[in-house]
């Protein structure tokens, strides 16, 4: 049986749904985007689909400083007291609507998604609006065995920019809950979307997937940070559908004692003079799973295009494990792409550098730590949010 | 004078390769001592496993720092204690800012020792006069620790750490290697000025011209892991132009 359990008194949907979501299937380690997936952790679990709201206040959970506007999401629920109030002026509409969104049955959490996902949140700019305060989405898991399924619609009018934050977490005490989330967007033409995604969900699963369209002349950045997770699964595919876009994808994963992150981009050129940049850094500690499958797709007409893709990692226990699988697939014949992917550990000679000049071992480690990832850990923006990744990746 | 380190029979090996064979030095307060020998003789051996790095197995002999043995303690212990090793090949950290790096290394050598924090005030002053001594330039104090630097402003960098960290022994490994003469003496004028009654510098060098700069009080001949040779710094001059070979035949016989 390749599938979750349900406690399906929980959930309050019809039957017959119930009947396409049991003939859908896991998918297994023979398909090649999921083969290092293993099922065991959530198949133990009985999940349910009866939620209430606890939180009345954001303190207590682990956030760093948040400026702009803040919508929290609980066990998938719009949870409003603690939430901005929805807006909808200069340029901004943010709605929680019927999720009506059409959605294409390619995998499980698809079906999940379609299917338990009732309301989404949906985010819009109208043309020319530069939003200056950035979206907070805090989703947030609040109880264990839980199966919370969410959805995000991202829709940037021609010459508009935002910033959006994601932030995926647990409460303290909450075991075992899976978010399985998805996010549509759509940017126009000469719009700007930046999203920085903090994933930390401690003993809980997560599986998330977007799929972006970048119009003309667009740009797209997102930055990734996972830490913790008892599994954590990301799928980010980009179709660059318009000429002379900016595509960049950066990411540090961290998996710890007996955690897994997979990470899976597909970046798809399909016109030409376009530029995208891919930069993933692994850093995994115990016997921690971290997996990197990025793919650089370049089609026929797409000429000109820049594509550079590249994933590091250390290892920093002996047991500490890593799947690397860079991929450029080019059928363009005039194009600059390379990709590269490199996995070691903390060079020896930097830590006995660092030691004889009284630097202790701990704050030695963390130097090489910092001086891993500092490249991506820059792409973010805020300052707060600097520190508290950095505080994450020390802490675990 | 009161004696900073003392070896003792010292015997050492990396893996399997047994590269230190007994050997004995004595270096007392306000001395310099310059280490020569050709390659393979185990100068940087003799470095490393002053300084405390792991991949080195004492097997037999003493290290005596200050009347303390020290062979069991960590590379940052004996920093604390007043040790120093400038590197042969300074080493990149990317994304840690030279001078964020050497507060923290201040800082926990005063934690050690249980002496105060320095302040942001003082640590400034300190570091505007000690940069000064080897000319190091202002925005190299501010970038990622010898990331992007020159081989000569490395070796610049290494002796601003020294002089910042003000250390009573320290250890130069083949400074003036990859340096050039200008360098050459702005390094040897920087470790020239530190030198005081209170310290101690141990200088590895193959080539005698850095003892035109650091002038040293006594030279030693390290070859095959021991010391054949020891003199004042004559005996440097007599290496340059007979090679080491005839202290090869000398010691053979």
């Amino acid at each position: 049986m390749s599938s979750l359990n349900f406690d399906k008194n929980s959930f309050s949907i019809d039957s017959e749904i119930w009947d396409s979501i049991d003939v859908a299937k896991l998918p297994t380690k023979y398909e090649e985007n999921w083969r290092y997936l293993k099922w065991g952790k959530l198949k133990k679990i009985e999940f349910h689909g009866d939620f209430e709201s606890q939180l009345t206040t954001l303190e207590g959970l682990n956030l760093p400083q948040l400026d702009g506007y803040i919508i929290v999401i609980e066990n998938g629920i719009f949870n409003e007291k603690i939430s901005t109030t929805l807006t909808s002026t200069n340029g901004l509409e943010i709605s929680i609507n019927e999720n009506n969104l059409v959605s294409y049955h390619n995998t499980y959490f698809d079906v999940l998604n379609a299917n338990f996902a009732i309301k989404a949140i949906k985010i819009k700019t109208t043309k020319g609006a530069k939003i200056e305060d950035s979206i907070n989405i805090i989703n947030v898991i609040t109880s264990s065995n839980g199966l919370v399924n969410t959805k995000t619609h991202l829709e940037l009018a021609d010459n508009s920019s935002l910033v959006l934050n994601e932030f995926y977490l647990s409460s303290t005490k909450t075991v075992n809950g899976l978010t399985n989330h998805q996010c549509h967007i759509s940017i126009g033409e000469k719009a700007q979307l930046e999203i920085n995604r903090y994933q930390y969900p401690n003993h809980n699963f997560q599986i998330c997937k977007d799929d972006i369209s970048q119009g003309e002349e667009s740009k797209f950045t997102s930055n990734n940070f996972s830490s913790s997770g008892k599994l954590v699964r990301n799928d980010i595919n980009v179709k660059v559908q318009g000429e002379n876009c900016h595509t960049e994808l950066n990411g540090i994963f961290a998996p710890s004692e007996n955690e897994f992150i997979d990470n899976h981009t597909v970046i798809d050129h399909i016109s030409p003079n376009c530029k995208s940049y891919e930069n993933y850094k692994g850093l995994i500690k115990s016997n921690g799973v971290g997996v990197f499958n990025g793919k650089v797709i370049v089609e026929k007409d797409a000429q000109q295009i820049e594509a550079y893709q590249q994933n590091n990692n250390i290892l920093i226990h002996d047991d500490s494990s890593v799947f690397s699988k860079p991929e450029l697939e080019i059928y363009a014949d005039d194009v600059k792409c390379s990709h590269g992917s490199t996995t070691g550990q903390f060079d020896d000679e930097a830590l006995f550098y660092l030691r004889s000049r009284g630097i202790s071992h701990s704050a030695a480690m963390e130097y090489l730590t910092l001086g891993f990832i500092h490249e991506i850990l820059n792409c973010f923006k805020n300052e707060n949010h600097r520190e508290f990744i950095l505080k994450q990746i020390l802490m675990n | 004078m009161e004696t900073v380190l003392k070896i003792e029979n010292l015997h050492c090996k990396v893996q399997d390769q047994q590269i230190l064979k007994g050997l004995n030095l004595e270096i007392k307060k306000g001395e310099v001592h310059a280490i020569m020998g050709p390659n393979g003789s185990g100068k940087s051996t003799l470095s490393s496993v002053l300084a405390g790095k792991e991949d080195y197995e004492i097997t037999e002999g003493k290290i005596l720092y200050q009347n303390e043995e020290i062979s069991e303690l960590s590379p940052e212990e004996r920093s604390w204690k007043g040790m120093f090793l400038a590197f042969q090949y300074p080493i990149e950290i990317p994304g840690v800012s030279n001078i964020n790096f050497l507060r923290t290394a201040l800082n926990e050598k005063n934690k050690a020792l249980g002496k105060d924090q320095i302040s942001a005030k003082d640590f400034l002053k300190m570091v505007s006069e000690k940069s000064a001594l080897v000319g190091l330039d202002n925005k190299l104090k501010n970038r990622s620790v010898n990331e992007g630097f020159s081989g000569g402003e490395k070796k610049r960098n290494e002796i601003f750490q020294m002089a910042m960290l003000e250390p009573t022994l320290s250890i130069l490994d083949e400074t003036d290697s990859g340096l050039d003469i200008d360098a050459l003496k702005i390094v040897s004028n920087g470790v020239n000025t530190l030198k005081s009654k209170d310290n101690a510098t141990i200088v590895i060098t193959h080539y005698q011209r850095l003892l035109d700069y650091i002038v040293p009080d006594f030279v030693h001949v390290l070859y095959d892991g021991k010391i054949v040779k020891s003199g004042d710094k004559t005996l440097a001059l007599e290496l340059e132009e007979r090679g080491y070979d005839w202290l090869k035949l000398e010691t053979t016989i």
